[in-house]
């Protein structure tokens, strides 16, 4: 372990760019003077969770043993180097973002629901091609009273030039709610693209007018539901080309019996974390149910929860659901991450119910047979073996857990052999995804951190409210067909050196340049705006896809395998995903150095498949079912073929 | 790949006749093991336990109903309003209605609680937090799909008391 991180932070020398300090609320932009060091080594090592141990309400492993790094800061907030490639550069300030603030609740986080934070959205609302960015903002309990103003929430238009400007007031999305989660889809098949909000309180159906704004419809349409609401995910698990909702519960939070430490409320528990009083939860307190909605096509929804066999009786504290097919039979399956509870997989027997094969998936715990605080799902097919894999980030003290699919819906925990296990124990995990970030083809992992006790940062346990974010690069395993994941130094300076108490996160192509890149929505501050500027000059494609008339017209849950470059991938089109956040809905291949674009071989909702050849690289295709390519954009505009010609052309000489 | 198929087959044949050989073993010797469901109607939701009361993981809980009518239950609790010293050896409740021997130690009647703690030890402690039993447990790494808590049939006698892959061997 030592050596390991040696190797993390090792190089050269450290720098803090921000410390970003929960405690109090303030944020505090601590630019620290750029002090360069020689390096030492690092601290003492964390050692391995043992079964059964918590940590406060939330399954964790043992305490670890603090890691610092030669300035003595905890790992969470240190370990940078001073050289090497810059993958990521914070770009928040001049894209536009740096004013707007999340805030949910007070500094002190005396209680859960002011401490989880929120997530993120990439919505295109205006189909012009680019990708807009919808963050969820929190509340306060002085707000919900009418005591200060509520937070708004924030949508910013791409304006297709590096910057975005809020648009959320005459869009009609603000929520003004105590907002948590969000997901994306078109759920009346108009063309549009939707959207769905889950508040402490009543839900949003934001439903996408097309003039740019969007009218609330949940009451109409049933899902407004109304105590605690986290993440929720789109599918058509019933096969009739409408999609439907699934919408997770976290903590029946009551008012008037709010959950304090030492209160009646908690059963005069002392709430603790390492012996000091922490805000209560989740394990102790009473779980808010998930739902299923059946889409009924004309606007409204009916609760099928029990009848499609997905009742959540335990009421676990569910965060981030996700359509998507698991097992290759076509159909929309649903995972469901539970935090501090077991994890749901319910896979779809094709008569409107599906099979709880939680357990005997393997999801359900970890490889320990422990419950674990599930915060964030990234879903994809790191192997390129064509089956989806789960990477799952959990709280501090505890490995996140790398899922692999083992075919057949089964999965082996496979978290310390990929090289995941021993780097993430000290970190709080939220929203990570599987992203291509240099383009070679091969999905590498990002994920982003902070805790939830604000606590930690006036003790010497090693970790920081603020957190930095962690990138893993997919590599080869030696010589086997398997493949495991290396940490890729943090960059003094560069965008993987923010120390910031993230959680919500989402991912995708922002400036339709082929890079992925990623959006964070932190606790109680700005978001952050993370540009992919990886120095490779591989190639890649992306598509979007357009369902026909049997599947939704979003075609969410449409499976896409792209062969290309001697490796066949697999990307999925979804509308949930990360922590309770949406990712760019586009597929996204890297290509390395191939100049050819590969064959796309699609299996649409519908059931339909059909095999499109790409004729050019670093190009975003729009893909009609049935219709083969109906639209590409080169550079964010419509392809100049003649040019494009030419280039190829002389590519290939 | 042929013999790849036929291990395969033999592993799980093998599986399924020691998962047999233990059910037929407790089902001769009239005694039943309990699962989490069938706990639920037993166990109380919430356990008193030096000075507290926390509720129970039932959803994580075992047991054993004897030949003769007798329960010995077991269940996780959300231990989170104890100190971080308390609740690292109290993860669990535990109810005998009858005699116990847990690795060789007597263990009374009654209600307790228990943990599986640092150094590969199996604690079993009073309602005031005071150590009853301290008894080395053992690890079965080869356990496929482990659970929180379970109890299972010991194929030598009596039966384990696992969490995760730890587990200790108790009988009547």
């Amino acid at each position: 372990m030592g050596d390991v991180w040696q190797s993390m932070t090792g190089r050269d020398s450290f720098y803090v760019k921000h410390l970003w300090i929960g405690r109090r609320g303030s944020f505090a932009v601590a630019l620290l003077s750029s002090v360069f060091i020689s390096v030492p080594g690092v601290g003492q090592q964390a050692g391995a969770p043992s079964p059964g141990a918590t940590s406060g309400g939330v399954a964790s492993g043992v305490a670890a043993a603090p890691i610092y790094d030669s300035q003595k800061r905890p790992i969470t907030a240190g370990g940078f180097v001073d050289s090497g490639p810059v993958v990521f550069q914070d770009v928040t300030k001049s894209a536009g973002l740096s004013g707007w603030q999340h805030k949910m609740g007070t500094p002190e986080k005396k209680v859960i629901v002011e401490t989880n934070g929120s997530g993120v959205c990439l919505i295109d609302y205006d189909n012009d091609g680019w990708l807009d960015i919808y963050l969820v903002n929190g509340s306060t309990f002085d707000a919900l009273d009418g005591k200060e103003p509520s937070p708004h929430a924030a949508l910013f238009h791409n304006n297709h030039d590096g910057t975005f400007t809020d648009v959320a007031g005459q869009a009609g999305v603000a929520n003004d709610r105590w907002g948590y989660g969000c997901s994306v889809a078109d759920y009346d098949n108009d063309g549009w693209p939707d959207l769905f909000v889950g508040n402490y309180g009543q839900n949003r159906l934001y439903h996408n007018d097309h003039h740019g704004s969007f009218t609330d419809l949940a009451a109409r349409a049933g899902v407004q539901l109304g105590n605690w609401s986290t993440g929720s995910a789109w599918g058509d698990f019933d096969g009739d080309g409408l999609l439907d909702l699934y919408v997770a519960g976290y903590v029946h939070l009551d008012r008037e019996r709010i959950p304090i430490s030492g209160t009646k409320a908690v059963n005069f528990a002392f709430c603790q974390y390492r012996g000091i009083t922490v805000n209560c939860g989740p394990r102790g307190l009473l779980g808010e149910p998930d739902h299923l909605f059946r889409n009924n096509g004309d606007g409204t929804f009916t609760d099928v929860t029990t009848k499609a066999g997905v009742e959540d009786k335990n009421r676990y504290y569910g965060f981030t659901p996700i359509f998507l097919d698991v097992n290759g039979d076509g159909k929309p399956d649903l995972v469901v991450g539970n935090d501090s509870t077991p994890n749901f997989l319910y896979l779809n027997k094709g008569n409107g119910t599906f099979e709880d094969a939680s357990y005997a998936s393997g999801l359900a715990l970890n490889d320990d047979g422990r419950e674990i605080a599930s915060m964030g799902i990234a879903a994809g097919d790191y192997e390129n073996n064509g089956l989806i894999d789960f990477f799952v980030t959990v709280f501090g003290d505890d490995y996140k857990v790398l899922y692999r699919n083992d075919g057949k819906a089964t999965f082996s925990d496979i978290s310390y052999k990929a090289g995941l296990a021993q780097l993430t124990i000290p970190f709080v995990g939220w929203g990570d995804g599987f992203i291509d970030y240099d383009n070679d083809g091969w999905l590498d992992l990002f994920m982003v951190n902070g805790h939830v006790y604000p606590q930690v940062d006036q003790h010497d346990w090693g970790t920081t409210f603020a957190e930095r974010s962690l990138l893993f690069r997919n590599v080869a395993d030696g010589n086997s067909k398997s493949r495991r994941f290396q940490y890729v130094p943090a960059v003094a300076g560069s965008g993987l050196a923010d120390v910031i108490p993230a959680r919500g996160a989402a991912f995708g192509d922002l400036f339709n340049d082929g890079k992925v890149d990623v959006v964070i929505n932190p606790v109680d501050g700005p978001p952050v705006l993370l540009r992919n500027v990886n120095p490779d000059h591989h190639h890649w494609v992306e598509v979007g896809l357009v369902g026909g008339l049997k599947s939704p017209r979003d075609a969410t849950c449409a499976t896409a395998f792209l062969t290309a470059n001697g490796i066949r991938q697999r990307q999925d089109v979804l509308a949930s995903g990360s922590y309770i956040s949406a990712n760019d809905r586009r597929l996204h291949f890297g290509l390395g150095d191939a100049v050819n674009g590969g064959s796309l071989e699609i299996h649409w909702p519908s059931g339909a498949k059909e095999t499109v050849v790409l004729p050019a690289v670093d190009r975003i295709y729009t893909i009609t079912e049935g219709k083969g390519i109906t639209g590409s954009l080169c550079a964010g505009k419509t392809c100049d073929e003649k040019a494009a010609g030419s280039a190829r052309a002389s590519e290939t000489r | 790949m042929r013999l790849q198929a036929v291990m395969t087959a033999f592993a799980k044949g093998t599986a399924m006749a020691v998962l047999a050989t233990c059910c037929l073993l407790q089902a001769q010797s009239g005694n039943t093991l309990l699962k989490p469901a069938e706990i639920e109607k037993l166990f109380p939701a919430t356990v008193y336990y030096d000075g507290q009361s926390a509720p129970a993981q039932l959803r994580n809980s075992g047991g054993v109903k004897f030949s003769d009518g007798h329960y010995v239950l077991a269940s996780l609790v959300d231990t989170s309003g104890y100190s971080t010293s308390l609740a690292s050896k109290y993860q669990g409740y535990l109810i005998t209605e009858v005699p116990l021997t847990i690795g060789g130690k007597h263990l009374a009647p009654g209600a307790y609680g228990i943990g599986f703690v640092a150094d590969d030890k199996f604690v079993v402690t009073d309602l005031g937090g005071n150590t009853l039993i301290s008894q080395s447990s053992k690890t079965e790494s080869g356990l496929s799909r482990p659970r929180p808590l379970q109890v299972t049939a010991d194929q030598a006698g009596g039966f384990r008391l696992y969490s995760g892959r730890r587990y200790v061997q108790f009988a009547r």
